[in-house]
C-alpha cells in the first residue's frame, strides 16, 4: 500500500518540478553523490522526484533519512487498514493547513475508493465520520494530537482501545499524525503553498 | 512509562537491539523516547537516522538557535519531557534561568534580533503552519539567514513537532532529571 505524501504533487505541477518554494533547490539533473543516489531511488519508485524531495535537497543526508523514514512510516505492518490509514494522513494535512499535502491525500483516499470521506474530511475536518466506529477513534485521536498535543491523556488511548485497537495500530496512528505534522510542515514553511 | 507496550533495552533482540545499541555507544542506553516506537523496530532505527541527520546538517545556524527553535517548539506544543531535555540545552548553551522562564512564556524580548526572529518563525510554523508566508521567510533573511540555515531552522521545527507528537501522544511525559546528558542523544 501506498500513503504517497509525496503524491500531492499532480501531472498540472510536474511543470514546475524545478520548485517554487522560498529557497534554493537541486534539481535532478544537478545532483551529484548521496543526493543523486537518493534522488534515483525515489525515481526508480515513483518514476520522478517531487518537489517534497527537493525542498531539503541543500542537506542529502536529509533527504536521505526522510525517504527512508516515509518507507518505514508506509510500511508499518499494523492492522489499521489502508484506507483508514490514507484518513489519518489527509486529516492531519487538512488540520495543518497544508493545502500543498491535502490535495494529494485527497486522491489517494478517492483511489482508495472513499471519494465521498475525503470530501467530507477536507470540508469538514473537525465532525466528518467515516462511518466507522473504529476508524472515527482513530480519526478522534489524530484531531486531538494535531491540534492540541498537550491535551493528551491516557483516556484517548484508552478509547482507541475499547474501540478494538491494539498497541501496534495504536502505534501506528500517532506515528502517522506525528510524521504528517512533521511533513506539513516542511512543505508549508518553505514555500510549497499552492493548491497541488 | 508509556501508555502503550515497550520492549526493554534487556529484552530487545536482532534489529531492535541494534538500534538500542546505535544510541547506546555515546549514551549508554537508549532513550525512553526511542523506546516508545520499539513495537516496530524499523521505525526505531529510521527516527535515529532522522534524528542524525537533522542534528548533523551544519549550517550557520549557532546551537543557540537551533535549539531555541526546537525548545519553542516543544513549548507551543506543551510537551513536557521535551522542553525538560531542551532546557537543559539551553542552559549549557548561555541562557540563564530568567531568559529561559521568559522563552518558557512565549516571551522573546529579551533576545536578541536574530534569535527572536528564529523563536518567532517556530511559534508561527508549529501553531499555524498553513499561515506561513514568504514575508516570514524575508524577515529570517533579514537577520542573516541564508537557504542552508532556513532549511535547517525549518526541519528543526518540523522534526519537533513530530517527536513532541509522539512522546505526548503515547504517554511519555516525565521529565528528565537536571543531569540528563542532553547533549549525548544524538546517535554515532
Amino acid at each position: 500500500m501506498s500513503i504517497q505524501p509525496h503524491a500531492s504533487e499532480t501531472a498540472a505541477s510536474l511543470a514546475n518540478d524545478a520548485g517554487e518554494g522560498w529557497i534554493d533547490t537541486i534539481p535532478p539533473a544537478a545532483a551529484t553523490g548521496s543526493l543523486a543516489a537518493a534522488y534515483e531511488r525515489q525515481q526508480a519508485k515513483l518514476g520522478r522526484v517531487t518537489e517534497l524531495t527537493q525542498i531539503g535537497s541543500l542537506y542529502p543526508d536529509l533527504v536521505e533519512a526522510r525517504l527512508n523514514l516515509y518507507a518505514v512510516v508506509d510500511a508499518t505492518p499494523s492492522n489499521v487498514p489502508d484506507w483508514a490509514r490514507r484518513a489519518v494522513a489527509l486529516l492531519t494535512s487538512v488540520l495543518n493547513g497544508c493545502r500543498f499535502c491535502t490535495v494529494g491525500h485527497v486522491e489517494g483516499l478517492t483511489a482508495a475508493g472513499h471519494e465521498e470521506l475525503a470530501e467530507e474530511l477536507k470540508a469538514h475536518p473537525d465532525t466528518a465520520s467515516a462511518q466507522d466506529p473504529a476508524v472515527d477513534a482513530l480519526l478522534e485521536y489524530t484531531r486531538k494530537l494535531v491540534r492540541r498535543p498537550g491535551e493528551i491523556t491516557i483516556k484517548d488511548v484508552k478509547a482507541l482501545r475499547d474501540a478494538g485497537w491494539d498497541d501496534l495500530a495504536i502505534l501506528d496512528v500517532n506515528n502517522l499524525a506525528a510524521y504528517y505534522s512533521y511533513i506539513n510542515r516542511v512543505a508549508s514553511g518553505l514555500g510549497l503553498t499552492r493548491e497541488a | 512509562m508509556a501508555w502503550i507496550t515497550t520492549i526493554k533495552p534487556e529484552d530487545a533482540t536482532d534489529r531492535l537491539a541494534e538500534a538500542y545499541a546505535w544510541q547506546a555507544q555515546r549514551l549508554g542506553s537508549p532513550t525512553e523516547f526511542t523506546q516508545l516506537g520499539s513495537l516496530e523496530p524499523e521505525i526505531v532505527h529510521a527516527r535515529l537516522a532522522l534524528y542524525k541527520a537533522s542534528e548533523n546538517t551544519g549550517s550557520a545556524l549557532s546551537a543557540r538557535e537551533k535549539n531555541l527553535a526546537g525548545h519553542v517548539t516543544s513549548v507551543v506544543n506543551r510537551t513536557p519531557h521535551c522542553t525538560s531535555r531542551s532546557r537543559i540545552k539551553l542552559r549549557e548553551l548561555g541562557f540563564d534561568d530568567t531568559q529561559l522562564k521568559a522563552i518558557d512564556a512565549l516571551d522573546f524580548t529579551g533576545l536578541n534580533d536574530r534569535e527572536a526572529v528564529v523563536a518567532r518563525y517556530a511559534e508561527k510554523l508549529t501553531r499555524d503552519p498553513g499561515a506561513v508566508s514568504e514575508a516570514d521567510i524575508k524577515e529570517l533573511r533579514r537577520v542573516g539567514l541564508g537557504d542552508r540555515e532556513i532549511v535547517d531552522a525549518n526541519n528543526q521545527v518540523a522534526h519537533l513537532n513530530y517527536t513532541n507528537r509522539v512522546a505526548n501522544g503515547l504517554g511519555l511525559l516525565s521529565e528528565v532529571a537536571d543531569d540528563f546528558p542532553a547533549f549525548d542523544t544524538v546517535p554515532a
